[in-house]
């Protein structure tokens, strides 16, 4: 009998399948981003600077103490534990349309019930005019302090989704920001995103620490 | 006859054919190139930072003009005390020097991106949980008093319940 040699295995498809999997994982992954909770910093302070005239009803009060415990608007005392309800009151205070001005001052809350706004005396008049205020003591906790700024951005955010999803049947998210495809070219009416933040423009005052 | 006892020797098993394993590590180098993104310092080796979730996070797009800064809990007592301190380029400064340290590093950092993108700057707060707001409130200004605007507070994606907890 003829020696017989086994045939030596063809690994020419090995890079192939690398590639497959390369393109595979390319694919399936997306570039670990990082992220976190966006806020925007005072300008430094300036002693000539006239500070602009608020109306008191246009401005919501959190006053967060160093046992982590709240008080809203001077008058409601809350826990710590009570933070998450503040999401649903600032978004009242917001869309409360104290003037009658306001068309898009309504939501669709949780159960699936439209909450319109309220018209109290003692919340804003119009969005663009409400302004959260948020006061700190220097031994507050932050974890505290987040949760309660956490809140807040998630009230106008929800409002925002709302808006976004009534009227473009999506969320903000994915609104169309203005830019054409190629991302050089930027028309303001394409912005969408831009007009449902307008709606709802977040305004968050931290006001100086006190002691 | 003579052939049937050869057998055991004789006949090799083929060589695996190692040709692609170049290929295989390129597959994990892009991988990894793509998957990870690089180290701006090695703060973990100085304090301990855990920050509290949140869920309302934004995305950091351009690492370019981040800055990291830390406020934890040191991993070497400084001068017998455990009390938070700030960490930035891998240098541990306590409250008092805050200051000065923070100037030094918005400078640096906007000298790393560049004259173009330098008024841009933003950066990325790693505070940990346990911190009085009141040394986070001196960062914040003193980051503002060297007009930085933006600031991340970095968190962790989750229920915010177990900050109040």
């Amino acid at each position: 009998m003829a020696k017989k040699e086994l045939p030596e295995v063809n690994a020419s498809s090995m890079a192939d399948i690398a590639f497959l999997l390369l393109t595979f994982f390319l694919v399936a992954t997306s570039i670990n981003v990082d992220k976190g909770v966006r806020t925007t910093l005072p300008p430094e302070k300036d002693p000539n600077r006239v500070p602009s005239e608020v109306k008191m009803r246009n401005v919501f009060t959190i006053r967060v103490e160093s046992n982590g415990g709240l008080l809203v608007e001077d008058e409601i005392f809350m826990d710590k534990n009570q933070i998450p309800e503040l999401r649903e009151m600032v978004k009242k205070f917001v869309i409360n349309n104290g003037d009658g001005t306001c068309k898009e001052c309504y939501y669709t809350n949780e159960e699936g019930a439209t909450i319109q706004g309220e018209r109290k005396a003692n919340l804003s008049e119009e969005p663009s005019q409400a302004v959260v205020l948020l006061q700190n003591k220097n031994t507050t906790p932050y974890r505290v302090y987040l949760s309660v700024f956490n809140e807040i951005k998630a009230a106008y955010a929800e409002l925002r989704d709302d808006v976004a999803q009534r009227k473009y049947g999506r969320p903000y998210k994915d609104l169309p920001d203005g830019y054409s495809k190629n991302g050089k070219k930027y028309t303001e009416e394409d912005d969408k995103k831009k007009e449902v933040r307008m709606i709802f423009k977040e305004v968050i005052v931290e006001a100086e620490p006190i002691q | 006859m003579k052939h049937k006892f050869k057998k055991e020797g004789g006949d090799k098993a083929p060589k695996v054919s190692t040709a692609a394993l170049p290929d295989i590590v390129f597959m994990l180098l892009f991988f990894f190139m793509t998957a990870a993104t690089p180290k701006k310092d090695n703060a973990e080796a100085y304090v301990t930072v855990k920050t509290p979730n949140a869920t309302e996070l934004s995305e950091i797009k351009n690492q370019l003009i981040v800055g990291n800064a830390y406020i934890g809990i040191p991993k070497a007592p400084i001068k017998g005390s455990n009390a938070p301190v700030l960490c930035l380029n891998d240098k541990v400064y306590t409250r008092s020097q805050a200051k000065e340290a923070i100037k030094t590093f918005v400078a640096e950092t906007r000298k790393k991106i560049g004259f173009k993108d330098a008024g841009k700057m933003e950066v990325d707060l790693r505070v940990d949980e346990s911190v009085d707001l009141g040394f986070v409130n001196e960062v914040k200004e003193l980051l503002s008093a060297q007009k930085v605007r933006t600031v991340y507070y970095k968190a962790v994606q989750g229920s915010i319940d177990r900050n109040i907890r």
